[in-house]
């Protein structure tokens, strides 16, 4: 592949995850500059040591003040972003809706939904300045077809394609271009920490389960996640936008 | 860019517009492409990309025999399927004849069927992958083309539907929907003022698709980077189902 990103600018947050690793490792790999948010410090130095160059911003994505930060950063070190990949996120409890406890929704809500606007109202004003960009963020099949397991989770990732739509028409006359990638099941210490939270026959159950609603018959890998990701980032989609493509397995067709 | 060296694929509907986008694109990137179209014209394209061309018609009973002995000639194996070949002419349901529905539902869906039967048997599996060509009409109801748009809907099941079945092989199955696109096929009705209107103006990203653009969207999808990703119908359609939409200093 050549370097489709020589030149561009992208800020990741969630980049400590096995997610935004894995495509600020692409970006970087394919000629890009890299700013990388986080709330831990270890899992953004981890990920900065895979990535030559990029500059690194500790925060917590639910604060305003945190992701302006952070496009304070990009702007000053880079002249602004080109890309965004929303990413930071979190699973939340796994029960039915009406258990969920209210500061679990509200922290999943802020983590996933607010985040996500955040990053947008922080990040598409460097874009819209140079009259181009594409902004990826990172939903979920969970949010396009209801889960009985992971309820909050599920409504997050919705109001995340959502989201996603609004931006996406919006900023369309400006040449800015939102889409969703929405993972099925991916190895990755998010869906450990979900089976994990049950133990012998029921871990087995579920992971039977997960297994079995994927005609693929195994779980996608954080790369494959990354390189539909960039896909969408890259000006091979230069007439896409609005469009939560699933890379699942088959799960959702 | 290698990211089919080595890799043999066949387009259909590739004289012109995208399926010759497509075949050109999977060329530079190092495939080696049996084009294959109804135009005889589909000569000339495959020998400006030093590729070998076949002239059919794809509705033909024993196109699918026809296409696989072609392909069997430079390879053991087929890894990538993309089934381009259309047409459009279609009209509202009470001007339809019954042999115009036939034939648009012949080209555009049961023809994608029976050369995706015929070939089956020598796709690479695992790793094998199809993409077909569905449309923004198959999805939208789309008014006065009706066997043209229940044809496309037809292409998008079947992805689905194939998707499922051929997942446990290792055969991926996916589609593209093409937006407004800009080829001779779109060429009338970019004049239709009616069309303007209803299609382009609606596109939020305010101008037509080019043929360049479908063929990077189907390469992604024909490629490994799409190695997780089937049973998936991608709008490449600057943005025109995402919402109903007019331009913001349209009213």
């Amino acid at each position: 592949m050549p370097d489709r990103f020589t030149g561009k600018t992208a800020v990741i947050t969630g980049a400590g995850g096995a997610l935004g690793r894995a495509v600020a490792e692409g970006i970087a790999r394919e000629g890009g500059q890299l700013v990388l948010f986080d709330l831990s410090e270890d899992a953004l130095a981890e990920t900065a040591a895979l990535c030559p160059g990029a500059v690194t911003v500790p925060g917590d994505i639910t604060q305003a003040a945190d992701v302006q930060r952070a496009a304070q950063v990009a702007q000053d070190s880079f002249g602004g972003v080109d890309l965004v990949v929303a990413a930071a996120g979190i699973i939340g409890p796994s029960c039915s809706a009406i258990d969920v406890e209210e500061e679990d929704w509200d922290r999943l809500f802020a983590i996933n939904v607010k985040g996500c606007w955040l990053t947008a109202k922080s990040f598409i004003p460097q874009m819209r300045a140079k009259r181009a960009g594409s902004m990826v963020l990172l939903s979920s099949t969970a949010g396009m077809i209801g889960s009985p397991f992971l309820p909050a989770y599920s409504a997050s990732k919705g109001a995340v394609v959502q989201l996603m739509r609004s931006l996406a028409i919006a900023h369309a006359p400006e040449a800015i271009r939102v889409n969703c990638v929405c993972p099925g099941t991916i190895e990755s210490p998010m869906h450990r920490s979900n089976v994990d939270r049950f133990e012998g026959e029921a871990r087995e159950a579920l992971m039977k389960r997960l297994l079995a609603v994927h005609p693929m018959g195994r779980f996608g890998t954080p790369n494959e996640v990354a390189e539909a990701t960039l896909y969408l980032l890259s000006d091979a989609a230069s007439f896409t936008t609005g469009v939560a493509l699933p890379v699942d397995g088959g799960r959702l067709a | 860019m290698t990211r089919f060296e080595g890799k043999f694929a066949v387009v259909t509907g590739a004289a012109g517009g995208i399926g010759a986008a497509t075949a050109a694109r999977l060329v530079a990137e190092g495939a080696r492409v049996l084009l294959v179209d109804l135009q005889d014209k589909v000569a000339e394209t495959a020998a400006a990309l030093g590729q070998p061309s076949l002239a059919l018609d794809i509705s033909d009973a024993d196109a699918g025999q026809r296409i696989l002995a072609a392909a069997l000639e430079h390879t053991q194996t087929i890894d990538v399927l993309v089934n381009n070949a259309g047409m459009g002419g279609s009209g509202p349901l009470e001007k339809s004849s019954d042999e115009l529905m036939a034939r648009i539902i012949d080209v555009n869906l049961t023809a994608t069927m029976r050369i995706t039967r015929d070939l089956l048997p020598h796709l690479t599996q695992p790793g094998g992958s199809i993409v077909n060509l569905a449309s923004i009409f198959g999805i939208l109801g789309a008014s006065g083309t009706t066997a043209y748009a229940v044809a496309k809907a037809g292409v998008g099941q079947l992805t689905r539907q194939l998707a499922g079945d051929f997942a446990p092989r290792g055969l991926r199955v996916n589609a593209i929907a093409p937006g407004v696109v800009q080829t001779d096929m779109t060429a009338d009705y970019f004049k239709d003022p009616r069309y303007r209107a209803l299609h382009m103006d609606t596109t939020p990203l305010g101008r037509p698709g080019q043929p360049e653009e479908q063929a990077a969207a189907i390469a992604f999808l024909a490629s490994d980077d799409a190695s997780f990703i089937t049973g998936v119908v991608l709008p490449v359609d600057g943005g025109y189902l995402a919402v109903r939409y007019l331009p913001p200093d349209a009213v």
